[in-house]
């Protein structure tokens, strides 16, 4: 058994935590398992040392939007991990492991390790991958945590849902193929490429979809790193509002507030659901609403500090003014008088690709015998 | 006239990394694939949204598949560089390539 990324983020809590689970899940059964426990969890001074010998060409972000000195990103990360690809969960299995516990790890590489170990293609064996990491996903209808079986025989790759009531149909295998992505036709990993401009996509039979065509690449080995840090306490408060005019005149009174909060020392952000809450800059829309719902967040140092600023948002919106005002009784209303603590908030602070000389080198892999035999 | 929303078997958004909308547009027939595929240009796709050519960064149209996806930079990073996050996981993002007309 593979589990990865444990813990969601792969940090090396996350890997103490399964083994936990699974030295519980072994001594209530009497059953020992040997165990390897591979962490991706590194330190900012690691990542320091790997730019001085990468330099500065060899790290690059994963988007735009991380737009501040690499130096800087490292500086206020609170945690870091690096992903990994199928090697350390390979050499985990070559030495004997009965469960596998990975930390950040590729999704696709936990499934392809185990074909490859068993002589697969490695072209099929992450295509596998690609195609198992959402599990009943690549199947219809929807349904969520159903398991997929994939048979790898040769250069082909079939897959059959478990569960009676779905299928793998070509739209729903294509899916997967999309998901999550910027484009289906490659993905690399941090020792190569796997090339699917070739690859075939047909209905088996009912329930079965084959694939073929796939091509594995080797290329320059690199590491995805991520990196969180903590920015502040967010609070929350919710508002409806009814009242065409208050509507018709929400942009300046919520420029108002937004101005009079950060005035008091935290940052603030308005969501109007009913125009553009979801969509943002992006909404085409424009027609207006009978009712709007109003929500307003709040960032500050402290928890404290961000409840009263959700606290004095409520109380600005409640007492705004606007032309033609009929409603003087307060213009929102509420279904409770109180905000939501949302406690402490985190950003991206690291999302990059990293040039590397051995790409399975970052990742530490101890082995413990778990559970307990009576 | 017929639209997308009309032929298509799935259209939906999600985020491609923290950076990145992608929008995901599959057909069940080829015929319906190849009609949709001679409408969906990045220009197209800009006019539905409003944007920039140059914001419209991938437009693939993955044949043996018979699906094509949009992808566009999200305005901020996902969660948010503090506050600013509109939709966490990118899945409500699609809705102005519904009404793109398709003709037979």
């Amino acid at each position: 058994m593979i589990v990865g990324s444990c813990g969601g983020a792969g940090t090396d809590r996350g890997v103490e935590a399964y083994a936990a689970i699974v030295d519980r899940i072994g001594r209530a059964r009497g059953r020992a398992y040997e165990t390897a426990l591979i962490f991706a969890e590194k330190t900012r001074d690691w990542l320091r040392e790997q730019l001085r010998a990468a330099g500065p060409d060899e790290v690059r972000p994963t988007t735009p939007l991380l737009d501040e000195p690499i130096e800087d990103a490292i500086g206020a990360s609170d945690r870091l991990v690096a992903a990994m690809g199928s090697q350390p969960i390979l050499a985990a299995l070559d030495g004997g492991a009965q469960v596998v516990l990975a930390g950040r790890a590729c999704d696709d590489a936990l499934f392809a390790a185990a074909g490859i170990r068993h002589g697969a293609q490695p072209a099929v064996a992450y295509l596998a991958g690609k195609l198992l990491e959402n599990a009943s996903l690549v199947a219809e209808p929807f349904v969520l945590r159903e398991s997929i079986l994939a048979e790898l025989d040769g250069d082909e790759l079939v897959l059959e849902p478990m569960l009676a009531e779905q299928r793998c149909t070509v739209v729903s295998v294509a899916a997967e193929l999309m998901y999550e992505r910027r484009t289906p036709l490659e993905q690399y990993g941090p020792g190569g490429v796997l090339d699917l401009d070739g690859v075939k996509i047909e209905q088996l039979d009912e329930r079965r979809v084959r694939l073929r065509g796939a091509v594995y690449r080797n290329a320059a080995p690199t590491l995805k790193l991520e990196g969180a840090g903590a920015v502040g306490y967010r609070s929350m408060c919710v508002a409806g509002c009814r009242d065409p005019r208050m509507i018709a005149a929400l942009d300046p009174i919520l420029e108002d507030l937004r101005a009079r909060v950060q005035a008091s020392g935290a940052e603030v952000a308005t969501n109007v659901f009913g125009r553009d809450a979801v969509m943002g800059s992006l909404e085409p829309a424009r027609s207006r609403a009978h009712e709007v719902g109003i929500v307003i967040e709040t960032l500050a140092p402290t928890q404290a500090e961000a409840n009263s600023a959700a606290l004095l948002a409520k109380r600005l919106l409640f007492s705004a003014k606007f032309p033609s005002q009929k409603q003087t009784g307060g213009s929102i209303v509420s279904m409770i008088d109180e905000f939501v603590e949302c406690g402490r908030s985190y950003r991206w602070t690291v999302n990059h690709v990293i040039g590397v000389v051995d790409a399975s080198a970052p990742f530490r892999t101890e082995t413990r015998r778990l559970g307990a035999t009576r | 006239m017929r639209t997308l929303d009309d032929i298509a078997e799935i259209i939906r958004s999600k985020n491609a990394g923290i950076g990145y909308f992608t929008v995901d547009i599959l057909f069940r027939d080829r015929k319906a694939y190849e009609a949709a595929r001679s409408v969906m240009t990045r220009e197209r796709v800009a006019q539905a949204y409003g944007v920039d050519l140059e914001t419209i960064t991938d437009l693939v149209h993955f044949d043996a598949g018979l699906a094509i996806k949009v992808t566009f930079p999200r305005s901020v990073v996902a969660g948010g560089p503090g506050l600013g996050e509109t939709d966490l996981f990118g899945s409500g993002q699609y809705a102005p390539l519904l009404d793109v007309e398709v003709p037979p």
